[in-house]
């Protein structure tokens, strides 16, 4: 009798685990904020939609952040939830609309111009990122100026995917350098721990992350931004081509309530990034300093002389044109995109 | 009136049982404070960074915070939920097409090679395709994390159905056991060891399940905790969530360890 009243409590206890774990309120001091209703009223009669955004919770979203918080989206008639993904699943997913719910999802140039190639109809809706962010870094001791001080260097790269290679090749490719001119080595996500500790001369990393944690641990960094040496088509928004022909009113809405956040973000990045923290409490717990850095890093990124003139959230197609031909040489693309399918700015303006 | 040898009498006489101080529990708290020394001094000495390798008091105040603020409990919910539910699933599952499996010996041939391959396949590679298919949400966590706790439940019931004395079963048979009474008074508590073992180790494999879902996809779990912590460059954070892991599958192994107590009564 003992034995089986332990069994049905274990199965209880299991069941209501499992029954408990998607309805789980958050305690009071932890706002779930997956939603872009979350900090504010339940949003009844908002149409809900999903955007998969091709990372985890940071800063670096702060604008879509601001859009939720500041009711943006809700004025726009949107109950935005938010989920995180590698960046290819959210481009698939994306792709793949109705049937995967996700009408939107942030991803770079480089992923929309791979994912045509592969027939998967999507296209970027808004740029965010003006300037492709992947930088080499390395401690000013090392010397890295230009170029040529790459040469005979031993280079840290997470791996042989994504935005991290497509920057060592278009590098390589605008020089006419051969990889043998360095050393590269795979050191996984480690880029500033490796360089820190020497392991690595010099790291590929993003321009708003591992140099600035360097500087925080009162080291001189120099940085050879990629975008200064050939800029790459990078992350904005991206949904499908089915979404643009059904439905262009909920893409244009969604992307005017982003860019209204983004336009609050750069007009007052004190408030977004304590708006963001809403949508990211883990980052109270650190050093809230280092974060605040990481946005402030991040903005130069989101605009240009381009988007002075045509409206923040530009596309521009001198650089998707220069990357898919980067692209196509690198062997990278094994046929030529349509770049002028791949993107409109129909939805900025 | 007989008289006793010295020695009959040094035999009769109870021996006072030499007083022995028992040392055991200190085996655990002993190898925790060794390794807490270690860390502490290699911190110390390595004169290591925080963000490469915090000292053990920061982990300690940042799962104090953690802790406080709701947020570990956030994320631990999320991981128990997905690692029992995905348990729970796969334990169903693997007790009956076990069961199945122990009776019918040419389906165990045919199936057994093909689902202890499909072992072989990485979880952590068919991980996205799962959350490709079923979408980023509990339903996805669930499946992956009862897809790699499922073959150790299979393989342990088919194993301790397949131990059980014929011998036994003929007995049963010749006193006329029904079907049921044959596996609720002979299969069943004679299986129970064996199985243990594959709960055990189903219940620690659906951790690493729920972790491979997060960290594939995902806002919450510990396996998401990670994720977010290493992009924040929160070191300390990353230990909590680590430390966090080990003792939900130490409580795990822990509760079947004590069920396994409950339920095997015969054995001792």
């Amino acid at each position: 009798m003992t034995n089986r009243l332990i069994l049905i409590a274990v199965i209880a206890l299991t069941l209501a685990a499992c029954g408990a774990q998607p309805s789980a309120p958050a305690p009071t001091a932890v706002p779930v904020a997956t939603t872009s209703s979350a900090p504010t009223a339940s949003g009844q009669g908002l149409r809900p939609i999903t955007l998969a955004m091709s990372y985890i919770p940071n800063v670096q979203f702060a604008p879509y952040y601001v859009a939720a918080a500041k009711g943006y989206y809700k004025d726009a008639g949107l109950d935005v939830t938010f989920d995180y993904n590698f960046e290819n699943d959210v481009v698939q997913r994306a792709a793949s609309w109705p049937e995967s719910k996700v009408a939107f999802a942030t991803a770079s140039g480089t992923s929309v111009l791979l994912a045509r190639q592969q027939g998967l109809p999507v296209k970027t809706v808004e740029t965010l990122y003006q300037k492709f962010p992947v930088v080499f870094f390395a401690k000013s001791s090392t010397g890295l100026k230009s170029v040529n001080d790459l040469k005979g260097k031993t280079v840290g790269i997470p791996g042989r995917f994504g935005e991290s290679l497509y920057a060592l090749m278009a590098v390589l490719y605008a020089n006419k350098l051969d990889e043998t001119a360095m050393t590269v080595q795979e050191i996984g996500f480690t880029q500033a721990q490796t360089v820190l500790e020497g392991k690595v001369q010099v790291g590929i990393g993003y321009a708003m992350n591992e140099p600035v944690i360097l500087r925080q641990q009162n080291q001189q960094v120099d940085v050879l931004r990629v975008a200064d040496i050939y800029n790459l088509a990078s992350n904005g928004i991206v949904v499908s081509e089915a979404l643009i022909t059904q439905e262009p009113d909920l893409v244009h809405r969604f992307v005017q309530a982003s860019l209204r956040g983004l336009r609050d973000t750069l007009d007052n990045p004190d408030e977004a990034y304590t708006l963001s923290l809403t949508f990211i409490p883990e980052a109270k717990l650190g050093d809230p300093k280092l974060q605040r850095q990481v946005l402030q890093e991040s903005l130069p990124f989101w605009q240009s002389d381009k988007t002075t003139s045509a409206g923040l959230g530009f596309t521009d197609v001198d650089v998707w044109t220069k990357t898919e031909q980067f692209m196509r040489d690198a062997k990278l693309l094994t046929k030529p995109v349509d770049v002028n399918s791949a993107f409109t700015n129909d939805f900025i303006k | 009136m007989q008289q006793s040898l010295p020695i009959q009498r040094a035999a009769a006489e109870p021996i006072a049982p030499r007083w022995r101080p028992n040392l055991h529990w200190l085996g655990l708290p002993t190898t925790i404070i060794g390794l807490l020394v270690i860390w502490q001094a290699a911190v110390s000495l390595g004169g290591y960074r925080a963000f490469i390798l915090p000292a053990p008091s920061m982990v300690l105040e940042r799962l104090v915070d953690a802790a406080t603020s709701g947020i570990l409990w956030q994320h631990s919910s999320a991981t128990l939920g997905e690692a029992l539910g995905g348990f729970s699933i796969a334990l169903v599952l693997g007790l009956s097409l076990g069961y199945v499996l122990a009776h019918i010996p040419w389906l165990e041939r045919a199936l057994t090679p093909l689902l202890a391959a499909s072992q072989a396949v990485p979880v952590v590679a068919v991980a996205p395709l799962i959350i490709l298919w079923f979408g980023p949400g509990l339903q996805a966590k669930l499946l992956i994390a009862a897809l790699i706790t499922f073959l150790p439940i299979l393989l342990s019931t088919v194993i301790a159905l397949r131990g059980i004395p014929r011998e036994l079963r003929e007995m049963a048979l010749i006193s006329g056991a029904s079907r049921w009474q044959m596996l609720r008074y002979v299969e069943i508590p004679l299986a129970l060891p064996v199985l243990f073992g594959g709960v055990r180790t189903g219940l620690a494999l659906a951790t690493t399940g729920a972790v491979v879902g997060e960290f594939v996809s995902g806002r919450d779990g510990l396996g998401a905790l990670i994720n977010i912590a290493r992009g924040l460059f929160d070191t300390p954070l990353i230990f909590v969530a680590l430390l966090t892991l080990a003792v939900i599958t130490l409580g795990f192994y822990l509760v079947a360890t004590l069920l396994e107590r409950l339920l095997v009564t015969w054995e001792s």
